[in-house]
């Protein structure tokens, strides 16, 4: 085995033992993962609040520090992208298929479910429901994907360093990056990137059929659902082919303005001044309970639901950031730190707190006001719950024709950019990765979740990548130290050509 | 240089100790010697009398070494009082000795002698434990941590004392890795050119010189170079100036003088 190629083998060998063991045994596999992943989030939970609200201060603090004015490439260079294609891809990499998945769903779920301290289903219920939506996707998740790709494009455009994760550990453990502790990164962002997106694909694929079956009727089945895989895995290779600068940059503009339409169609349809209300005073909440909701695990009561829902979220967030974290440093080269930390902190968070309370509220509205009761209903088959609450408004068709699309496109999406940034990870960080690798990854991701869906071990692999978010904090904290000790050594030594190192 | 020290007394000092370090001192060519106790109690009581008895007994004991004696005794908060006479007297440096102390008396009690390295604006030796074997008039040898600030400046006429000459020089730069392979090249070059500069300086005070860049955590890797080379002394500045993290966690300086095994040269920038 050549070493050169040692990852991709590495890689392909753990993707291909799992898969296997998840077709043939996966109610073992559950019972081995459900067990990791219960410990480690019983016993590790705090860890991922406080890391998580470390990365976000952290974040704000480099953004105006004097490292802000530092460019993520040369200090001549100016970035690739313009503002609007940058902020699509970023989008989509960042959130894409889940944001339409649990738009209804999570504040549905947290309505109807909310902590033993709360009344379900009531008025303190939806405030909290919509709340928390807003919290597990706002600034923390992107602080996450922040530190991750800050610490990428820092070292590979600035520092001409490999485009990898391992390389942005030079400044700690020097060229060990090359050796064993190096490749043990990599090939855990591997393992993360290839099952994150799996579990995603399935879930996206599903969705996709179940908004199929309400527009046209198309029965909701596993077999149609593998068609929906087979199709977009046919569509995001093509737009793979293409490359980053017009397939997947095309596709995450598309996704904007599609679901910019859709959430305009909305606004304008649904209950217009309430959607506004709820903005405006979950914005207010958000920011006046951000505090005490990032470091809060509820020890005393509701526990169990900080458990279900926050912490999964930030191992998942946690576990996604390789991959995201890759696709946005590759993207933004060229930009400051200060404009970097800054727009990507806020601007999706605003994007995505407006998509929350479109759709959430107008969910909510027809749960509190107009004696609709679609919320159990749709807590249980949370793919159809967008369309459940389309059906309750006029234009539904063309709402769920509209989803259903965007759906499409942001699986495209999704899986283009995991494939374009699995093939780089593989390739020793080349930035323009073989063909044949993307073509492989590709392949490979679909047939992941394909398989994965048949034989039921989905679940059972999201537990594990789950699992492997608690690796990754460790890492992440220490890419911190790191970013640190870069940007401290070039302002110190580089800036004033002040020689030596001190105690 | 060393001709005026000093000498801040514990009254429980074993006198083994102190004509140990009165042997180094002598050394050191050191003229004038302040024998100093500050005292907790009012300089009227039972406790001062008991002091001033004790300090003439070591004063007597220790003219035989032909140092110029003078006995001074305080009272107040001890590092403070150490620290001011140091600076009324005009005085080269303080001489003390280092007992080591339980863990838990350490961490709770905290140590005076630490306080003096953090007070103080002039030179410190800490004396851990004779610096010659019976035989011996030279030091074996001596390590300077140096950063490469303007520490190597104020240290550099130390290190060239007679009293502190020594048959090796270790000079030790402990820095930080640079963030990728081509600038860590580029600072090993500027280190070892660094170090040679400073070698060059020191060149006539010792038979042998060596240099060493290494990264680390300087604190561990300065006590690791020491053992090594079996360093008689750990010569290191003290930022006078020190970052909040030196306020919170204690200065390398500090950290050094409590951890080391052997003897340590302090000199504040």
């Amino acid at each position: 085995m050549h070493t050169k190629n040692i990852v991709f083998y590495i890689s392909l060998f753990i993707v291909a033992l799992l898969v296997s063991f998840g077709i043939y045994d996966p109610d073992n596999l559950y019972v081995i993962s459900s067990y990791v992943h219960k410990n480690i989030i019983d016993h590790f939970g705090w860890g991922y609040l406080v890391s998580v609200f470390v990365f976000l201060v952290f974040s704000l603090w480099l953004a105006f520090s004097r490292y802000g004015k530092i460019k993520l490439g040369k200090d001549y260079e100016k970035p690739q992208y313009n503002y609007f294609g940058w902020l699509s891809m970023l989008f989509a990499a960042g959130m894409g298929i889940g944001l339409i998945f649990f738009g209804v769903a999570e504040p549905f779920s947290h309505y109807m479910n909310p902590p033993a301290y709360i009344q379900q289903a009531s008025g303190e219920a939806a405030r909290f429901s919509m709340q928390y939506s807003f919290f597990h996707w706002g600034l923390h998740p992107w602080a996450i994907y922040i530190i991750m790709s800050l610490a990428i494009a820092y070292f590979c455009f600035r520092r001409d360093m490999p485009f990898l994760i391992s390389s942005c550990f030079y400044p700690l453990i020097g060229p060990r990056i090359y050796g064993i502790t190096g490749y043990f990164i990599d090939i855990l962002a591997v393992f993360a990137t290839v099952f994150g997106i799996a579990t995603s694909l399935g879930l996206g694929a599903m969705q996709i059929n179940s908004g199929l079956s309400e527009a046209f009727g198309i029965p909701d089945t596993m077999q149609m659902t593998l068609v929906i895989i087979a199709t977009v895995t046919v569509l995001f290779m093509i737009s793979s082919i293409s490359g980053l600068d017009k397939g997947i940059q095309i596709l995450s503009k598309t996704n904007i303005i599609v679901a910019i339409i859709l959430m305009m169609l909305m606004l304008a349809i649904g209950p217009t001044s309430y959607i506004l209300n709820i903005f405006t005073s979950t914005v207010g909440n958000y920011f006046s309970s951000l505090l005490d909701m990032s470091l809060n695990t509820h020890p005393f009561e509701g526990y169990r639901w900080t458990k279900e829902w926050t912490l999964f979220y930030w191992a998942t967030w946690i576990a996604w950031s390789p991959f995201v974290g890759l696709f946005i440093a590759s993207i933004s080269r060229g930009r400051t730190i200060k404009e970097f930390i800054l727009v990507t902190l806020f601007v999706p968070t605003v994007l995505t707190f407006a998509w929350f309370s479109v759709f959430g509220g107008s969910a909510l509205h027809l749960e509190l006001f107009q004696g609709v009761e679609i919320a159990g209903n749709a807590v249980e088959n949370v793919s159809t719950a967008l369309f459940q609450v389309f059906e309750h408004y006029p234009l539904s068709m063309p709402l769920t024709i509209t989803a259903v699309v965007l759906l499409a496109v942001f699986f495209i999406t999704s899986a283009d950019s995991a494939t374009y940034v699995l093939a780089m990870m593989t390739s020793r960080g080349d930035l323009n990765p073989p063909m044949s690798r993307k073509l492989l990854w590709g392949i490979l991701q679909s047939a992941t979740a394909s398989i994965l869906l048949l034989s039921g071990g989905v679940e059972a692999l999201k537990k594990m990548v789950i699992a492997a978010a608690l690796p990754f904090t460790i890492v992440m904290l220490f890419l911190c130290l790191a970013i640190m000790r870069g940007l401290r050594y070039e302002v110190k030594y580089e800036s004033e050509e002040s020689p030596g190192e001190g105690q | 240089m060393f001709a005026n020290v000093l000498f801040p007394l514990n009254l429980k000092e074993s006198m083994g100790n102190i004509h140990s370090l009165a042997r180094s001192l002598k050394s050191f060519d050191t003229q004038r010697l302040i024998l100093l106790t500050v005292l907790s109690s009012d300089l009227s009581g039972k406790q001062a009398v008991h002091a001033q008895k004790k300090l003439s007994a070591i004063k007597e004991e220790l003219e035989e070494y032909g140092f110029n004696i003078e006995i001074l005794l305080r009272s107040g908060h001890i590092a403070t009082e150490i620290t001011r006479a140091a600076s009324e007297l005009d005085i080269g440096f303080i001489c003390m000795t280092w007992k080591k102390k339980p863990f838990i008396r350490y961490t709770l009690m905290g140590s005076h002698t630490k306080d003096v390295i953090r007070l103080s604006d002039i030179p410190i030796f800490m004396f851990k434990r004779s610096l010659f074997s019976s035989s011996d008039t030279r030091l074996n040898a001596v390590l300077y941590a140096t950063d490469f600030e303007a520490n190597d400046h104020t240290i550099l006429p130390y290190l060239n004392y007679d009293g502190l000459k020594a048959n090796q020089l270790i000079i030790l730069n402990v820095g930080q890795r640079a963030p990728d392979p081509n600038a860590e090249q580029t600072r090993l070059r500027r280190v070892h050119n660094k170090l040679l500069t400073l070698k060059d300086k020191c060149v006539e005070s010792f038979d042998q010189i060596e240099t060493v860049a290494s990264i680390g955590n300087p604190k561990r890797v300065i006590l690791r170079q020491a053992r090594k080379n079996g360093a008689d002394v750990i010569v290191i500045g003290k930022y006078t100036d020190p970052s909040t993290m030196q306020k919170v966690m204690g200065s390398t300086a500090e950290s050094i003088a409590h951890r080391s095994r052997v003897s340590v040269l302090i000199i504040p920038r």
